[in-house]
C-alpha cells in the first residue's frame, strides 16, 4: 500500500515542494526505508533549512548505521536550535556510539561556563535579547526624562542593563566569528589514516581516527585536508573522508 | 674388562654400604605435659628422605620439626653418611600410644620404618607439676542453650618464663566470644596452700553453648620458655651469683589445662512461639522523633535493645507496622560494652515510616521474649505504644499501594523518534531576523527619540502661537459672526475685539473705541478706522442702550465685511 502511494505521490510531482517532500520522507521512513528517506531529505536539505528536517535525516542515517552521517545531520540541527531537547539526546546518544574518546584540555571554570552559554545561543537569540536590552534601556530613559524614576535607581538599572548590552554585544560577535572562522566537519568513513603530509605513504601515518569523530579543518589541498582534533593532534586526510559542517 | 668394574663397583658398595632408614624416639615413658623427641635417620642415603608423617597425627601434634641434619664418618676408611630428620611430638591423650610406621621415599625408593610403642602417663597434676601449670575456671558447669559461660584461664609459675605461643581452645557446640586475650602477660603474686605463686590471666571467654547435653571445652595449651641453672657452672673468679645468672639456660616447655566438661540442659519449659533464642536479660524501648507529622512527611522510628545475654545470636520480632503506611528497611547499630566480663551491649534499630494518608495512628509495642536463666522463666519485654497524629499534606495525597516504589529503569535505549509535523520552512541561505525582533529595536529607538521630539515641538508650537492665532483671526471672527446671536451687538463687538487681539497682537482684555483707534492708526486707511470706530460705538450703544436698534438686524453683516477690508490691508 505505501508503495502505491509513493508510487502515485511521485507520479503527480507531489513531492516537489518542501511539505510534499517532507511528508514522503517521513512515509519512507515509517516504511523502514530508511535509504530512500534520507535521499529525500538530502534532497530537502539543499531547498530549505529547519532543526527538524536534520533531525530526521539524523535518524534515517542512524537506522541505516551511518554514524558520521547522522552526527553530521544533529550537528547541523543542533546548529539552528542549540535547545532543541531531542536533537540533543539524538547527538549525545549517537555520540557516545564513537569509536574515539577525545579528552579536551580542561577549561578555566569561567571559560567553560562561557562557552556553554555560547554554544546553547544562537545569534538570533543573541540579537533578540540585544533588543529587549535596548527597549529596557529606552524605558528608563523615559523615566528619567520625566523624573519618575529616582536618579540614583535609574543610573544602576541603566548600568546593569548596559553591561548586559555590552556582553551580549560581545558574546554575538565571538559568536560570529566561531561561526565564520570555523570549519567544522565529521569523519564519515568507518576508520581513517591521519598522515603527517597529504601524500599517501606506508610511514606517515600519525594516528587513526574512526567515524562521527569530530574535527576542524585547518587547510586544505586537492583532495586532502589537514584536520586537528579537540586534544590538539594534527594531521591530513583524504577530503573524501569528511563532511563539512560548514562551507569553506 | 669385566672383572675390573666389577671389582671397582664391589669397592664402591663397600665403601657406601647399604641403604637403611630407622625411626627412633630418645624417650619411651613420658608423661602428658611432656614431649617426645621422634628421629628418621637414613644411613648411606644420596638424597634427603622424604618422610609423609599424616599418620602421626591422629595421636601426636607436631610442636616443632622436621629438623634436618647430616653426618659423613670415616672410619677405618670407610665412609658413612647419614641423613636424619627431627621432630618434637606432643602426646594429646594419655595411655599407650603408637607412632605408626611411616612411609620414607629416598630419591625412587620407598622404605619403611618400624612402629615404636610410647606410654603416656596422665599428666603431672597440680601437686606434681607445682612449678607450672594452666588453670582453665568456668563461672558454672551447668548451664542452658544460650546461656553465658565465662571461662578463664590463668597460668600460675614459681619459675621465670616467657610465653612463645598459646592455642586458645575451639570447641565443638560453644559460640565464643572473647572478654580478654592478653596481649602482654603481666603477673601478680598470689598463694595456694600457703606456697606463693605468680599468676597472669592469659584468656578469658564467654562461651555460649548451641546445643543440649554434655559439652566439652578443649584444653588450651602454651609454649613456655622456662629459665633454668646451667649445669655447667665455671669455677675460679667466675664462681659467683652474679655470673651464674648469665649462664642460665632455657628449656621449652609445653603446658595444657583440663578440658571442661559443661552440661547443657534443657529449657525447663517449653519456649513460646516468639521465641527468637535471646537468653539473659534485656530491655526495650522505641520512640518516634515527632508524634505529630504531615501526610508524606518521614517520621523516624528508634527501637533500641539493651541488655546482657547473646546479643549477636537472635533476631528481634517482626514489628508489625499500621497498613498505608510506607517502611523502608532499618538501618541497624551494635554498641558492645567492653568492660564488663558478661557480654552486654546495645542493639539500636532505625526505621523510616512515611504516612500516605491523615489520621490518628498507633505502633504496636515491640516485643522480645528471651529466656531469663537467673529465675529460669520466659520473660517478653516489651515498649510502650506510640501514637502519631498524620494530618493532611499540603500535596494531593497518593494513595498507598503498599509496593515500594523505585526509580523508572532503562529497559534499553534507543535515539528519538522523527518530528512528523510539517515545519515552517526557512529557505536554504536566506535565513533571516524575524520582524518581531526588528521590532523591539524600533521600539527602543523611539523611546529614544520621540521624549526630545515631542519636547521640542511642543515648545515650537508655543513660541508661535500668536502668529498662528493671527492668520487665523479673520476665519474665526467670520464663522462667529456667521451665526446669529440673541444679543448681535455684544457678540459683533466680542468678535471684533477677540479680532483686533489676534491680529494686532493686543495685550489688553478690554478695547474701546478710543483703543482702537489708536491701535489701528496708520496701519489701515482712514475710512476703515472710522467705520470700524462707528461700529463700535453703534455696538456699545445698542449694548447699553435701545437708540442702535435699527442698526441690529444688519450688524454682524456689516462687522464681517468690515473686518474682511482691515484684513485685506493688514495683509
Amino acid at each position: 500500500m505505501n508503495r502505491i502511494i509513493l508510487t502515485l505521490c511521485i507520479t503527480f510531482g507531489w513531492a516537489q515542494f518542501p511539505d510534499s517532500l517532507y511528508q514522503l520522507g517521513n512515509r519512507y521512513y515509517e516504511a523502514e526505508q530508511y535509504q530512500q528517506a534520507a535521499n529525500t531529505y538530502e534532497k530537502l536539505s539543499r531547498q530549505v533549512v529547519h532543526e527538524d528536517l536534520f533531525l530526521n535525516l539524523g535518524n534515517a542515517y542512524f537506522r541505516m548505521g551511518e554514524l558520521g552521517h547522522a552526527i553530521w545531520a544533529y550537528e547541523k540541527g543542533y546548529d539552528l536550535s542549540p535547545r532543541n531537547g531531542d536533537l540533543n539526546y539524538n547527538l549525545n546518544f549517537v555520540r557516545a556510539q564513537v569509536r574515539d574518546r577525545i579528552i579536551p584540555p580542561d577549561d578555566f571554570i569561567f571559560v567553560a561556563i562561557y562557552r556553554a552559554i555560547v554554544e546553547k545561543l544562537t545569534i538570533l537569540d543573541l540579537i533578540t535579547l540585544a533588543g529587549f536590552l535596548f527597549i529596557g534601556l529606552g524605558c528608563i530613559y523615559v523615566l528619567r526624562v520625566n523624573g519618575l524614576i529616582a536618579d540614583r535607581m535609574g543610573g544602576i538599572v541603566n548600568g546593569f542593563l548596559l553591561v548586559f548590552l555590552l556582553s551580549t554585544g560581545w558574546i554575538m560577535l565571538d559568536k560570529y566569528w566561531e561561526v565564520s572562522d570555523e570549519k567544522e566537519a565529521i569523519v564519515i568513513a568507518a576508520a581513517v589514516d591521519v598522515r603527517s603530509a597529504p601524500i599517501e605513504r606506508g610511514e606517515n601515518v600519525v594516528f587513526r581516527i574512526h567515524e562521527g569523530t569530530k574535527v576542524d579543518i585547518t587547510a586544505t589541498q586537492a583532495g586532502w585536508v589537514e584536520v586537528i582534533l579537540l586534544d590538539g593532534k594534527k594531521g591530513w586526510m583524504a577530503a573524501e573522508n569528511v563532511r563539512t559542517l560548514r562551507s569553506i | 674388562m669385566l672383572k675390573r668394574v666389577s671389582l671397582i663397583l664391589l669397592f664402591v658398595g663397600f665403601l657406601w654400604g647399604q641403604v637403611s632408614v630407622t625411626a627412633s624416639v630418645d624417650v619411651n615413658r613420658i608423661s602428658q605435659s611432656e614431649t617426645v623427641g621422634f628421629k628418621i635417620v637414613a644411613t648411606n642415603a644420596d638424597g634427603t628422605p622424604n618422610v609423609d608423617i599424616s599418620p602421626l597425627l591422629k595421636d601426636f601434634k607436631i610442636v616443632s620439626g622436621p629438623a634436618q641434619q647430616t653426618n659423613i664418618q670415616w672410619v677405618n676408611g670407610a665412609m658413612t653418611s647419614s641423613r636424619s630428620l627431627s621432630w618434637t611430638l606432643l602426646a594429646k591423650k594419655e595411655g599407650k600410644l603408637n607412632i605408626p610406621g611411616l612411609n620414607v621415599n629416598i630419591g625412587k625408593q620407598a622404605y619403611r620404618t618400624k612402629p615404636i610403642g610410647i606410654t603416656v602417663e596422665k599428666g603431672a597434676g597440680r601437686a606434681q607439676m607445682a612449678n607450672l601449670f594452666i588453670e582453665a575456671k568456668p563461672d558454672k558447669e551447668q548451664a542452658y542453650p544460650g546461656e553465658q559461660v565465662t571461662v578463664t584461664y590463668r597460668l600460675f609459675t614459681r619459675l621465670n618464663l616467657s610465653i612463645e605461643d598459646i592455642e586458645y581452645p575451639k570447641s565443638v557446640g560453644f559460640w565464643n566470644e572473647d572478654l580478654r586475650v592478653a596481649q602482654t602477660v603481666r603477673f601478680r603474686d598470689t598463694q595456694i596452700n600457703g606456697v606463693g605463686y605468680k599468676v597472669a590471666t592469659l584468656y578469658k571467654a564467654a562461651m555460649f553453648p548451641t546445643q543440649t547435653g554434655d559439652l566439652v571445652i578443649a584444653p588450651m595449651t602454651a609454649i613456655c620458655n622456662v629459665e633454668k641453672p646451667s649445669k655447667r657452672r665455671p669455677s675460679g673468679v667466675f664462681d659467683d651469683p652474679f655470673f651464674n645468672s648469665m649462664f642460665r639456660e632455657t628449656q621449652r616447655q609445653f603446658i595444657q589445662s583440663d578440658s571442661l566438661k559443661i552440661t547443657v540442659m534443657p529449657y525447663p519449659k517449653s519456649p513460646p512461639a516468639d521465641f527468637t533464642g535471646a537468653v539473659g536479660k534485656f530491655d526495650v524501648v522505641s520512640w518516634v522523633d515527632t508524634p505529630v507529622v504531615k501526610v508524606n512527611e518521614a517520621i523516624t522510628f528508634k527501637v533500641r535493645l539493651k541488655g546482657t545475654g547473646n546479643l549477636n545470636q537472635f533476631n528481634m520480632n517482626t514489628i508489625n507496622f499500621p497498613q498505608n503506611m510506607e517502611v523502608f528497611p532499618p538501618t541497624s547499630s551494635f554498641k558492645r560494652d567492653e568492660f564488663r566480663d558478661e557480654l552486654t551491649g546495645e542493639l539500636s534499630l532505625e526505621y523510616i515510616l512515611i504516612p500516605r494518608i491523615p489520621g490518628e495512628f498507633r505502633l504496636n509495642p515491640v516485643t522480645l521474649t528471651y529466656f531469663d536463666p537467673a529465675i529460669d522463666q520466659f520473660v517478653t519485654a516489651r515498649s510502650p505504644s506510640e501514637s502519631i497524629a498524620v494530618k493532611p499534606g499540603d500535596k494531593s495525597e497518593i494513595a498507598s499501594t503498599g509496593i515500594n516504589r523505585e526509580d523508572v529503569a532503562f529497559i534499553g535505549e534507543d535515539i528519538r523518534y522523527i518530528r512528523t509535523q510539517t515545519p515552517k520552512w526557512t529557505p536554504r541561505g536566506e535565513q533571516t531576523i524575524p520582524i518581531w525582533v526588528w521590532g523591539t529595536y524600533v521600539i527602543a529607538a523611539g523611546l529614544f527619540i520621540f521624549p526630545g521630539m515631542f519636547s521640542k515641538v511642543q515648545s515650537n508650537r508655543s513660541s508661535t502661537a500668536g502668529i498662528r492665532r493671527a492668520k487665523g483671526a479673520l476665519k474665526v471672527a467670520l464663522q462667529s459672526l456667521s451665526t446669529q446671536a440673541e444679543d448681535p451687538f455684544t457678540h459683533t463687538a466680542e468678535v471684533m475685539y477677540r479680532y483686533f487681539q489676534s491680529k494686532l497682537f493686543l495685550a489688553s482684555e478690554h478695547l474701546d473705541p478710543m483703543i482702537l483707534e489708536t491701535a489701528l492708526m496708520n496701519k489701515i486707511s482712514n475710512p476703515l478706522i472710522l467705520e470700524t470706530v462707528a461700529i463700535a460705538k453703534i455696538c456699545d450703544a445698542g449694548r447699553f442702550g435701545p437708540e442702535a436698534s435699527e442698526a441690529k438686524d444688519t450688524l454682524q453683516m456689516q462687522a464681517g465685511e468690515l473686518l474682511k477690508q482691515i484684513d485685506g490691508e493688514l495683509a
